[in-house]
């Protein structure tokens, strides 16, 4: 094997390796007040919070929705509802305004437009909200009734406070591409959890993040034209040295993309937007003035965009290499396969000691060990059984989803430095 | 606002434990890894015990049991047969592990003399068998070089295919040639089949040189055999 490669290879190991144990370790540090922590749902006085729900296109869901924010456990006078129509094509608006008659004594106000993006329909909503706070819900996530007198629970114990982002969970999965997704997000959460305690949070989620507005617009709200304005607006606050904390049983229910292509329309504005921010905010990596966010937290995110490129490489290297050569062999026999299956079928498996590569083995069954470790500890953290969607998911969840995603990360940083067609929503 | 503060005892600490297991999973690796190479010299010892035996049974054979001849030449051959197999399969791995592993090249070029050496010794066997049980089987010396040969691969590839057809009546000796400056016998058989040139094969004391492609390696081997094989078109 080239030496190069197996360098590479090795030193993946060791940063993956201690990267695990980075997060078991600062899992175990806080681990008692992880445990005892709990929301709480009684508040001494209810500020006046404003939820946007920003829309493009969301006549199937936005009713749901909406309904899941007039269903909150908050008094109905201290909260109001704003539905943003960023141009909509279909028929949104119109599903908006039976909303709006149909809830006609509770506080629902609707902003239609033409198609601006999120950022600027989000601002135009904020500028115009009454309340303190205010929390942005993606049409296509669902909140629990009690999520908003936990987050606004926390902004009152600490007046610090600048965003408080929820726990995300994926709605009923049903396909096998969702399941990965569920466990993805759970691991996620957990993550989200650790890193709001060591104030490493680098994105507010655009389903429900509950904000202090005269923060946001101090620093002049949503960026513009950012592709993902939820990871920059937390960007900024970090930059500005402001708080965001996970609200870790605040759960919001989002739809996760069904099928390949929708998830990749996805990840190419988080991944695409993730790179663009990352370079707008460079001066914090590696910064010591930023702490743990900038001498650890920065580095990470920088180093999933590597690693997913080198993990896309070794896979290569391991699966198509020899899928090339079987493809070779194949020609060479003039596709005459009979003699080989029947030798298959005679069990005439050549398993020989000396083909299995122990180092590298035991190297990875350790780093799958302590993955599957963190994997368990997320599930407990989201309340959640590693087995209510069953198990047999996990499989290729393990070796075969992060590669889907590692394809799509070189796909899209190639997009971006040949400098393809921007997106939006 | 944030009070931001480096939690460098815990990166350091991190750093330390990941070591830890990293050195870990890297000793064993190493213990399994030295597993390996016992496990191949126990594999020596198996086949030269296999070799001194054949060699009895075919000195038995030869001068004391004439009459039964054919009950002796069958299991004489099934022995000669697996061990060949053996041979081939334990070589092959050892290549692979060689390429993967922290193997000394030392190490590694004694292990695969010893192999090489053991492959034109049941060559021989095999030629001797052949007369002697008047087997019809047909013998490929196939020499190769591990390094910078596309061909060498593609060879392989095309006799392990008609070793999976004709089976049992086909015996492939490879030859890796990348030793034969710590191994003299290579240059000797090379000399005496003038190989010039990798891949060679020699059939029926004839040598090819180049790829052989399949129609033409096909037809060789049918020719050599005595009768027309089944497997022949």
């Amino acid at each position: 094997m080239n030496i190069i490669f197996t360098i590479l290879l090795w030193i993946s190991y060791f940063v993956t390796l201690y990267l695990g144990v980075y997060w078991l370790l600062t899992y175990f540090e806080k681990y008692s007040e992880f445990k005892n922590e709990k929301s709480k749902i009684r508040l001494s006085e209810f500020p006046y919070v404003s939820v946007i729900i920003p829309t493009y296109n969301e006549e199937n869901c936005i009713k749901q929705t909406a309904e899941s924010v007039l269903a909150l456990n908050y008094p109905r006078e201290k909260l109001e509802l704003i539905m943003v129509n960023d141009g909509s094509t279909d028929n949104t608006l119109e599903v908006m305004e039976q909303l709006k008659k149909r809830y006609s004594k509770r506080n629902i106000r609707i902003i239609s437009h033409k198609n601006m993006g999120k950022a600027a329909s989000m601002n135009k909503a904020i500028w115009r909200a009454k309340g303190e706070y205010f929390a942005c819900l993606d049409a296509d996530s669902t909140v629990d009734r009690n999520n908003l007198r936990k987050m606004i629970a926390m902004f009152q114990k600490d007046s610090t406070l600048a965003i408080v982002t929820p726990a995300m969970k994926v709605k009923e999965p049903k396909t096998w591409l969702q399941k990965f997704q569920r466990l993805e997000y759970i691991t996620s959460l957990f993550f989200m959890r650790i890193m709001g305690h060591f104030d490493m949070i680098y994105v507010a989620p655009g389903p429900f993040s509950v904000y202090k507005k005269s923060i946001v617009k101090k620093l002049g709200g949503f960026e513009i034209g950012n592709l993902t304005e939820d990871m920059e607006i937390a960007y900024r606050m970090q930059r500005h040295h402001y708080k965001i904390r996970q609200c870790f049983d605040a759960y919001v229910h989002t739809i996760a993309p069904k099928s390949l292509r929708e998830l990749y329309k996805q990840r190419n504005r988080w991944y695409k937007g993730g790179l663009i921010n990352f370079v707008k905010y460079r001066n914090i990596f590696f910064n010591p003035k930023y702490g743990d966010f900038g001498m650890f937290m920065m580095p990470v995110v920088l180093s999933l965009y590597i690693f997913s490129l080198m993990a896309l490489g070794f896979t290569s290297y391991f699966t198509i290499n020899p899928i090339w050569h079987s493809l070779r062999d194949l020609f060479l026999i003039r596709f005459n396969i009979i003699p080989h299956i029947k030798d298959f079928l005679a069990f005439n498996f050549n398993i020989n000691i000396l083909n299995i590569t122990f180092s590298r083995f035991s190297m990875l069954a350790l780093i799958l060990g302590m993955s599957f470790a963190l994997l368990y500890i997320a599930h407990r953290n989201a309340k959640e059984s590693i087995r209510r969607y069953g198990v047999l998911h996990l499989v290729p969840y393990t070796f075969f989803y992060f590669v889907i995603l590692s394809a799509f990360v070189f796909i899209i940083l190639t997009q971006t430095l040949i400098g393809a067609k921007q997106q939006k929503w | 606002m944030v009070e931001r503060k480096i939690s460098k005892h815990k990166y350091l600490l991190a750093g330390v434990i990941t070591l830890l297991i990293f050195l870990l999973g890297m000793s064993l690796g190493l213990v399994w890894d030295s597993k390996r190479v016992q496990w191949a010299e126990k594999e020596n010892k198996q086949r030269d015990l296999d070799y001194q035996s054949l060699q009895f049974q075919y000195l038995y054979l030869s001068t004391l049991q004439k009459q039964g001849q054919n009950e002796t030449c069958s299991v004489l051959y099934t022995t000669l047969e697996q061990s060949v197999k053996d041979l081939g399969q334990t070589l092959d791995a050892l290549i692979a592990y060689q390429k993967e592993s922290s193997m000394n090249d030392e190490e590694y070029r004694l292990l695969e003399r010893d192999y090489i050496l053991d492959n034109f010794r049941y060559w021989l066997f095999a030629k001797q068998v052949q007369e002697t049980c008047e087997k019809d089987i047909v013998t490929i010396l196939y020499f190769y070089t591990k390094y910078d040969c596309g061909e060498c691969n593609d060879q392989g590839t095309l006799l392990t295919h008609f070793k999976k057809i004709f089976k049992d009546s086909l015996l492939v000796f490879p030859i890796d040639t990348e030793i034969k400056n710590d191994e003299i016998s290579i240059s000797l058989i090379e000399a005496r089949y003038n190989i010039t040139k990798y891949p060679s094969i020699v059939i029926k004391d004839r040598k090819y040189e180049g790829l052989i492609e399949i129609e033409r390696l096909e037809n060789l081997i049918c020719s050599s055999f005595k009768k027309k094989q089944p497997e022949c078109k």
